[in-house]
């Protein structure tokens, strides 16, 4: 195999910053003197955010995913209400078992849930 | 915020509020990636479906030897191809895509890209997908596929030149 078949089968680590810190040198000090690896290190990079755009695109899973999971694994469905948008939003979630209807409320930037309050007992019946 | 680490610790204990954290994290992750696999929206579904469900119950087992989107990540995997090995049985064909007319001159960049993506053999489009998506190192991803790491390698090298060929 030569030096730069084993070089461009590192890349797409080397940009999602995967590899050992040798690894990562000997990357790096291949690069500085090979115009076809550099090549192929733009290539990958431009490669990468195609198919990142590409999955970030399909949608994603139907609401009902959520309704099936929490009725298998939980045993109850859970009800949500959704205010805002990807970028910020607010969450409100209740839940019914026995006559416990714990409820909890989660802000949401940028897609990520961050748990505002919750009235569920950890570890217990929610 | 607590780490993977922490909510699938609180998930072995019975924590439902630890479990919901993990799912949301999780499964529009878990679903991407079987869709990756299977090429069918019902059936990727149905995997993300059965791993969050696998993990709900096996949060006990796991032994924290690899980081947790590793294991959820080989569960899917798992799942995915026991949904396969079914769907063969029962003579319902997996929703694997037709191979795709040749773009038309002129099409956008990114379509070429999409229908690059779409001929790989799943074999290949899995990796790319665990590398360019999902950022895992070398040694995860052989982890995942239970094959070594030069075949990893290989893999996403072959992957990478017939995706740089679409575009020439």
């Amino acid at each position: 195999m030569s030096r730069c078949t084993e070089i461009q089968e590192l890349i797409p680590w080397y940009i999602e910053g995967g590899l050992s810190r040798e690894e990562e040198r000997a990357v790096a000090e291949h690069l500085s003197g090979c115009d076809c690896c550099r090549n192929d290190l733009v290539t990958t990079m431009q490669l990468r955010l195609d198919v990142r755009a590409i999955v970030d695109e399909a949608p994603g899973p139907s609401s009902r995913l959520r309704d099936r999971v929490s009725r298998k694994v939980l045993g109850r469905r859970l009800a949500r209400l959704d205010v805002g948008s990807f970028y910020l939003g607010f969450s409100l979630g209740a839940s019914l078992r026995n006559r416990n209807i714990p409820i909890r409320g989660d802000l949401n930037v940028m897609g990520r849930r961050i748990r505002l309050f919750s009235t569920a007992r950890k570890g217990g019946d929610e | 915020m607590a780490s993977d680490r922490e909510l699938i610790a609180d998930v072995a204990s019975g924590s439902e509020d630890a479990f919901c954290q993990l799912y949301d994290r999780f499964s529009d992750r878990v679903y991407r990636y079987a869709h990756t696999i299977l090429r069918g929206d019902h059936l990727a579904e149905e995997v993300a479906q059965e791993t969050m469900i696998a993990v709900w119950k096996g949060a006990s087992k796991f032994a924290g030897r690899s980081k947790v989107s590793t294991w959820i990540f080989g569960i899917a995997r798992n799942q995915a191809y026991s949904l396969i090995r079914k769907e063969v049985r029962s003579e319902r064909t997996p929703d694997v895509s037709l191979v795709e007319p040749d773009p038309a001159p002129g099409i956008h960049r990114q379509e070429k890209v999409a229908r690059a993506l779409e001929r790989l053999s799943d074999d290949h489009r899995e990796v790319v997908f665990l590398t360019f998506y999902e950022g895992l190192s070398y040694g995860e991803i052989a982890s995942i596929l239970d094959i070594p790491t030069g075949t990893v390698k290989s893999r996403m090298f072959h992957a990478k030149k017939q995706l740089a060929e679409a575009l020439t």
